[in-house]
């Protein structure tokens, strides 16, 4: 359960990133975030696993308010949260076995454990080849699907995909779209920003639009349309 | 819990970026740990010299003829030995005065032979626990009764300013060696800093997917102790060799020496050394990975 209560978010150089946005996600719910480029669709989803502070009002995650977390408890919330983050963000002096496994590395899980689960996650985005490669010999699409990879391999409870603009192979995103379903079937909550109006208007899921830092819909079975509000 | 495994791993991948800016730090900090081990040498040597020159540390009171030898074996030897800085006195009568030049200068055994008198004076011999009380004890000495004293004489202006010279001496290297062992904890830390920076992404990708700032810190804190063990060890090594040269050639020209060796204990310098490495490896790690974690939260 997401629990957003009036947050807003002003950034150092005095942008309005989000508006006194209130909302709540349910436990195991899919929801896709949507519109246009700079309306703060990141800023929300960093309040989420806390990488940034909103500057009023609160975030909660299961109940729990995440804004007066002390330093050293955010790791233990960010290994709940599986974020694949819109650069990407991978460790490009390992592997991309190395990379998937690092969640469960920071966690202390036993090596074999972690090459078990590494090799079945890698398996399902179709990157058992891969495993030995490093970030920088990768594609684009497959950069992303090693960060979904890392993202899902510990179970976390929320998966937060930030997908970057412009869109990747849309095979691909297809392909993606139904491992996220898969995931969300297990009871993983799913939040989801991205551009991809086909995804987004055949899948008929909830639909949060931001606008300027606003909340300017939220609909049930809605589809990719921002451009009326 | 397989994080120490983990956290090895990452030492070993942070320290792979950053070889060349560690070489360079190896180098300064083995440089500023040699002249440490030189100074525990020096000091050590010091001490020997020291001891040696407080083993013969005596005050030699020539007596003017005529006194009462009785009085003096019965009142006044028993009395300077009652004296607290007094550790032996010895009676050294003119008869033994010959016996000793003539056992040390041969040549004037003949003259001796010749002369019927015995112009030596006998004399008293005061050994002295400390240079600090060859004064006191003297001036003490002056004031016995029952004795004329004709001269009295020690080595006390040199031993006290050989003392205040290898005081100043001490003195001097305490503040250039701290100065020394400042660089080399500044040194370790802003190398350190330089492979924290260098992988400041990489860090913050690592916390993003939950990392902890310890599981962050550590692979920093083992570098700075690497680091740190790796540069004693070259200047144990270079302390070694060098006090093993020169130790032969101080044996060959100065003879009470030649036993200065193998009183410095080896160990004792290495592990001092190693505790000093260590250290300012950790705490240079510490300060840098500190003031860069703690930036941004
Ligand atoms: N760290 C930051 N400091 C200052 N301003 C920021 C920062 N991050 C984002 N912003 C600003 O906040 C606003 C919202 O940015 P955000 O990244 O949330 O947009 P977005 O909806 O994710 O855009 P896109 O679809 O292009 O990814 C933008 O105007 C951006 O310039
Ligand atoms: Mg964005």
């Amino acid at each position: 359960m997401i629990e957003f209560n009036e947050v807003s978010k002003v950034y150092d150089n005095g942008i309005v990133a989000l508006n006194n946005i209130s909302l709540r996600i349910e436990k195991g719910e899919f929801v896709f975030l949507i519109g246009p480029s700079g309306a703060g669709k990141s800023t929300f989803l960093k309040m989420i696993f806390r990488e940034e502070k909103p500057t009023s009002g609160q975030v909660f995650i299961d109940s729990r308010d995440i804004t007066p977390l002390r330093r050293h408890e955010v790791p233990y919330l960010r290994r709940n949260i599986g974020v694949v983050f819109q650069d990407f963000k991978l460790l490009n002096d390992r592997t991309v076995g190395e990379n998937v496994g690092f969640t469960l590395q920071v966690m202390g899980v036993n090596p074999a454990l972690i090459n078990n689960q590494v090799t079945k996650v890698l398996d399902q985005l179709g990157l058992s080849t891969k495993k030995r490669m490093y970030p920088t010999q990768l594609s684009g699409g497959e950069k992303q699907r090693v960060c979904i990879a890392r993202a899902i391999v510990n179970n976390p409870a929320i998966l937060i995909t930030d997908e970057p603009t412009g869109n990747l192979d849309p095979y691909i995103s297809w392909e993606i779209m139904k491992l996220m379903i898969d995931i969300n079937s297990k009871g993983t909550s799913v939040v989801f920003a991205t551009h991809n109006k086909e995804l987004v208007d055949r899948m008929r899921k909830r639909v949060l639009v931001l606008k300027d830092g606003r909340l300017v819909k939220d609909e049930q079975r809605g589809n990719f349309d921002y451009d009326s509000v | 819990m397989y994080s120490l495994r983990y956290i090895l791993y990452e030492t070993w991948l942070s320290m792979k970026k950053s070889a060349t800016m560690l070489f360079s730090a190896v180098i300064i900090i083995t440089t500023a740990l040699s002249l440490l081990g030189f100074f525990i040498v020096s000091q050590n040597f010091l001490k020997v010299v020291l001891k040696d020159i407080e083993n013969n540390l005596q005050i030699v009171v020539f007596l003017e003829d005529g006194f009462n030898e009785r009085t003096l074996k019965e009142v006044i030897i028993p009395s300077v030995k009652e004296y607290p800085q007094v550790s032996k006195v010895d009676y050294i009568d003119k008869e033994q005065a010959r016996e000793e030049l003539k056992k040390d200068i041969s040549e004037l055994n003949e003259i001796f032979s010749v002369i019927e008198d015995n112009p030596l004076p006998s004399s008293l011999r005061v050994s002295v626990s400390a240079p600090e009380a060859l004064e006191t004890v003297a001036e003490r000495l002056k004031k016995e009764n029952g004795i004329i004293i004709d001269e009295i004489t020690y080595g006390g202006e040199n031993v006290r300013n050989f003392l205040k010279a290898s005081e100043k001496f001490k003195q001097f290297s305490v503040i250039f060696l701290t100065l020394f062992i400042i660089t080399s904890v500044i040194v370790t830390s802003s190398t350190i800093k330089l492979t924290i920076y260098s992988r400041k992404s990489d860090i913050e990708i690592m916390k993003l997917v939950g990392a902890t700032d310890w599981y962050v810190k550590w692979p920093y804190i083992i570098e700075g102790v690497v680091l740190g063990l790796f540069s004693s060890f070259l200047a144990i090594m270079l302390v070694l060799f060098l006090k093993n040269s020169a130790a032969l050639e101080v044996a060959k020209s100065i003879q009470f020496l030649s036993g200065f060796n193998s009183e410095i204990s080896m160990l004792e310098i290495a592990w001092k050394l190693l505790v000093v490495g260590i250290l300012q490896g950790i705490i240079g790690a510490l300060w840098s990975a500190s003031s860069i974690l703690s930036e941004k939260e």
